[in-house]
């Protein structure tokens, strides 16, 4: 087998853990919103380190980014990222049916809490069905949020696919809320194992 | 469309430096890195020669491969990947192309720490380590640093310009400035 043959494979695999993880995903937040949740059948891509910022859209894009970790078993990075109008939605379902203070602060303390509470739904249904799949324990840290630019919250995950060398493969996987024709809320889930996990993340999955 | 108005003057002398990538520009010519997080943009310039050269830097050093008989192997690295090698070579070429080692001056932005998690690998505060990787490099290289935005939470977009030799930084909720 050459390694084009195993990149082929490879990526098939991936495709596979991206499909059931967004599933999932997708459930989940379908669950807790009370809505329907459309997935896009992920495609897996392989891009140069240097076109990631650019690749899913402009680098200045202000976007909404969670990150959660699981530091046991198999260390690895898991990551929601939304456009930023687009959590602006999400928060505003999610919290649909509180009358918010009058206090503004108190109101973006009470969003940034919604977000984060999704996407620990997200991100934790995600990885307990690729645990589930690769049949190892993955607990999730508490999610951290950001609000930034895409290039700048991309550069996290650059970072830790650069230490391996030029290349990321990242499974392009999107979820929404679709309203009335309306699309009002999309988002992406990244997974990326710590570099000294990758070696075991592909063990497991046979390789 | 009025939104046609409000566009800034085209600025035909604009690169953009990718990941990695290194560009030198002599004036007028623009140099700019948008939506940089813990990465950093390294700029030296040689005001008489009338010459810059910008470094997007993603890792401080080069690490060993843990990926094993894995079947992607690492490939060579661009230099202007990590800071201990992109620095020197930033300085050859900048050389080849005419600058004094001995007027270089140094400006650089950037490495931010995105999220607030305290566990974690080194990798989720990478942006320090670029920071110290630079300032040490600069040091042994004896170039004098002009100007520094780094560190904090936010990402940055830099753009650095050879008729001033500013570099100008700009955030989300941030009013632009230039160092």
């Amino acid at each position: 087998m050459d390694q084009n043959d195993m990149n082929l494979v490879q990526m098939d695999l991936l495709k596979e853990i991206a499909n059931i993880g967004t599933g999932h995903s997708a459930t989940a937040l379908s669950q807790m919103l009370g809505r329907g949740v459309d997935m896009f059948v992920p495609d897996v891509e392989q891009i140069p380190l240097e076109e990631i910022s650019s690749f899913f859209g402009d680098p200045e894009l202000p976007v909404c980014a969670v990150l959660a970790r699981c530091d046991e078993n198999l260390p690895l990075n898991l990551m929601l990222i939304m456009p930023e109008s687009d959590s602006r939605a999400l928060s505003e379902i999610m919290l649909f049916s509180i009358t918010l203070p009058a206090d503004l602060s108190m109101a973006e303390a009470l969003r940034e809490s919604a977000l984060s509470e999704a996407g620990n739904i997200i991100l934790g249904a995600f990885i307990s069905a690729v645990g589930d799949f690769m049949k190892v324990e993955l607990p999730l840290s508490v999610p951290a949020v950001a609000h930034d630019m895409l290039g700048a919250i991309m550069d996290v995950i650059i970072s830790i696919f650069g230490v391996t060398g030029d290349m990321a493969f990242l499974a392009d996987t999107r979820m929404t809320i679709p309203e009335e024709g309306n699309r009002v809320f999309s988002a992406r889930v990244f997974l990326v194992p710590d570099p000294e996990s990758l070696g075991e993340f592909m063990r497991l999955l046979g390789f | 469309m009025d939104a046609g108005a409000q566009k800034a003057p085209e600025r035909n002398y604009s690169h953009n430096v990718g990941m990695g990538e290194t560009l030198i520009a002599r004036v007028p010519g623009i140099l700019s890195s948008l939506g940089i997080g813990s990465c950093l943009a390294v700029a030296l310039f040689d005001e008489r020669a009338g010459i810059a050269g910008m470094v997007h830097i993603m890792l401080p050093r080069e690490f060993k491969s843990p990926m094993g008989d894995l079947p992607v192997k690492p490939v060579m690295p661009k230099p202007g990947k990590f800071a201990d090698m992109a620095l020197r070579n930033l300085v050859d070429l900048l050389q080849k192309e005419g600058a004094a080692k001995s007027r270089l001056k140094a400006k650089f932005a950037g490495g931010a720490k995105m999220f607030s998690i305290s566990r974690g690998p080194n990798l989720l505060s990478i942006g320090e380590q670029n920071i110290a990787v630079v300032l040490e490099e600069l040091q042994s290289l004896k170039i004098p640093l002009e100007g520094q935005d780094t560190g904090g939470t936010r990402g940055r977009s830099i753009t650095f310009f050879t008729e001033t030799w500013e570099m100008e930084v700009r955030a989300i909720g941030q009013t632009p400035f230039r160092i």
